[in-house]
């Protein structure tokens, strides 16, 4: 019986040590409670890795979380022909500049830059795993204020676990070769949205406030360190 | 006591687990993934197929008991405008607008702009009927009124 709570203990500290502290959404985003923003527009992402397809794929991964956290976004494909066709082919050019008139063209009430700072796939001879490293700012088209941000790493690990090595090999060839990077995408963005206050559509809107966030103890030196390893 | 044990275990982690799997809002299909393909491959092949899918996500979020996400009506209308289908698209973008307020602005502007495509279009054809109209009677030497019937 003792094992069992000796399981349950571990669970809760793997579950737990991630934290370093936890702090109400309200406290953490309060702009989002006072300006309380209802339509985004997603634009773009910016990359600066080298990984250059990443930056098309990851911007299709964006739509769900954000509209299922009860926000209008403005369809991402849609947007993004719109500006090719005044001339903006790189959100980069758009970063420095004032985004009131997205009010104006969009009516929209925020503006999301999401960046790609990290995208490195490394493969060793049974396994691999991606490191992916995210940046989101979202930015008042009224205020100019950045609303909410949130910055994000994690690894995803590649490495199949059949116990037989032979096979192992060969599975991590195949998925080398594979390697959908969008599925991995969706699952960093998921993790991304759980601290994003929820918008009009949802039914929490504005009583999440108290809701706690939970910041996760940043290991900014993991990857390499796994990378060594 | 042992399973009870297990039992909480066990709950603990799919109640963990679940934390950030909420139950949907809106019916997605496989947008993202066709929408993926249209990004990697840009031909028509996969344009066609993820104008289906939005088509399908339109037609059948009813019948999951889902709404249609914000957006898709107005990606939709979109790709119909793309194809020169300008009347559906301001229907589409239309709906967008009834659903969706916070879209109305946009959409006003892309109906706006399918509305001149629109009426461009017509003029165009006008003015060929026209041309066609008027060689004819060149031609058969009647230079007189026949213009004036073919506007219909």
């Amino acid at each position: 019986m003792q094992r069992y709570f000796i399981v349950l203990l571990l669970l809760i500290v793997a579950f737990g040590s991630g934290c370093a502290k936890s702090i109400p959404k309200e406290e953490l985003f309060p702009q989002m409670y006072t300006e309380a923003p209802k339509s985004i527009v997603v634009l773009p992402p910016m990359n600066i890795t080298s990984a250059v397809d990443a930056k098309g794929y990851y911007s299709t991964t964006l739509a769900e979380p954000f509209s299922e956290n009860g926000y209008y976004v403005f369809s991402i494909p849609v947007t993004s022909e719109l500006l090719k066709s005044e001339g903006v082919y790189d959100t980069e050019l758009l970063y420095e500049l004032p985004v009131a008139k997205f009010h104006d063209y969009f009516g929209a009430d925020a503006v999301l830059f999401t960046t790609i700072n990290k995208w490195d796939l490394v493969y060793y001879v049974i396994g691999g795993h991606l490191a992916v490293g995210f940046d989101c700012e979202l930015r008042s088209t009224k205020t100019e204020n950045i609303l909410w941000k949130h910055s994000r790493e994690l690894i995803i690990n590649l490495t199949p676990s059949s116990g037989n090595l032979l096979v192992d090999i060969i599975a991590t060839a195949i998925n080398a070769a594979i390697v959908d990077y969008i599925d991995y995408a969706r699952q960093a963005n998921y993790l991304l949205m759980n601290d994003m206050p929820y918008g009009p559509y949802h039914k929490e809107h504005l009583q999440d406030g108290k809701k706690p966030v939970i910041i996760p103890y940043q290991k900014p030196s993991k990857a390499k360190e796994d990378n060594a390893g | 006591m042992r399973c009870k044990y297990l039992a909480l275990t066990l709950l603990l982690v799919v109640g963990l687990g679940t934390g950030c799997q909420k139950k949907p809002m809106y019916y997605w299909a496989d947008y993202s993934q066709t929408n993926y393909t249209l990004v990697k491959e840009q031909t028509i092949q996969a344009a066609s197929e993820h104008t289906t899918e939005l088509e399908k996500i339109i037609n059948e979020a009813d019948s999951h008991k889902l709404a249609v996400p914000p957006g898709i009506y107005c990606e939709y209308g979109f790709m119909l405008m793309q194809n020169g289908n300008y009347k559906e698209a301001i229907a589409q973008y239309s709906l967008e607008k009834a659903k969706f307020p916070e879209s109305a602005c946009l959409m006003d502007r892309l109906i706006a702009d399918a509305q001149s495509a629109l009426e461009k279009e017509e003029k165009a054809k006008e003015l060929e009927e026209n041309q066609d109209a008027s060689l004819i009677s060149e031609e058969q030497g009647l230079s007189q009124d026949t213009t004036t019937k073919s506007e219909e």
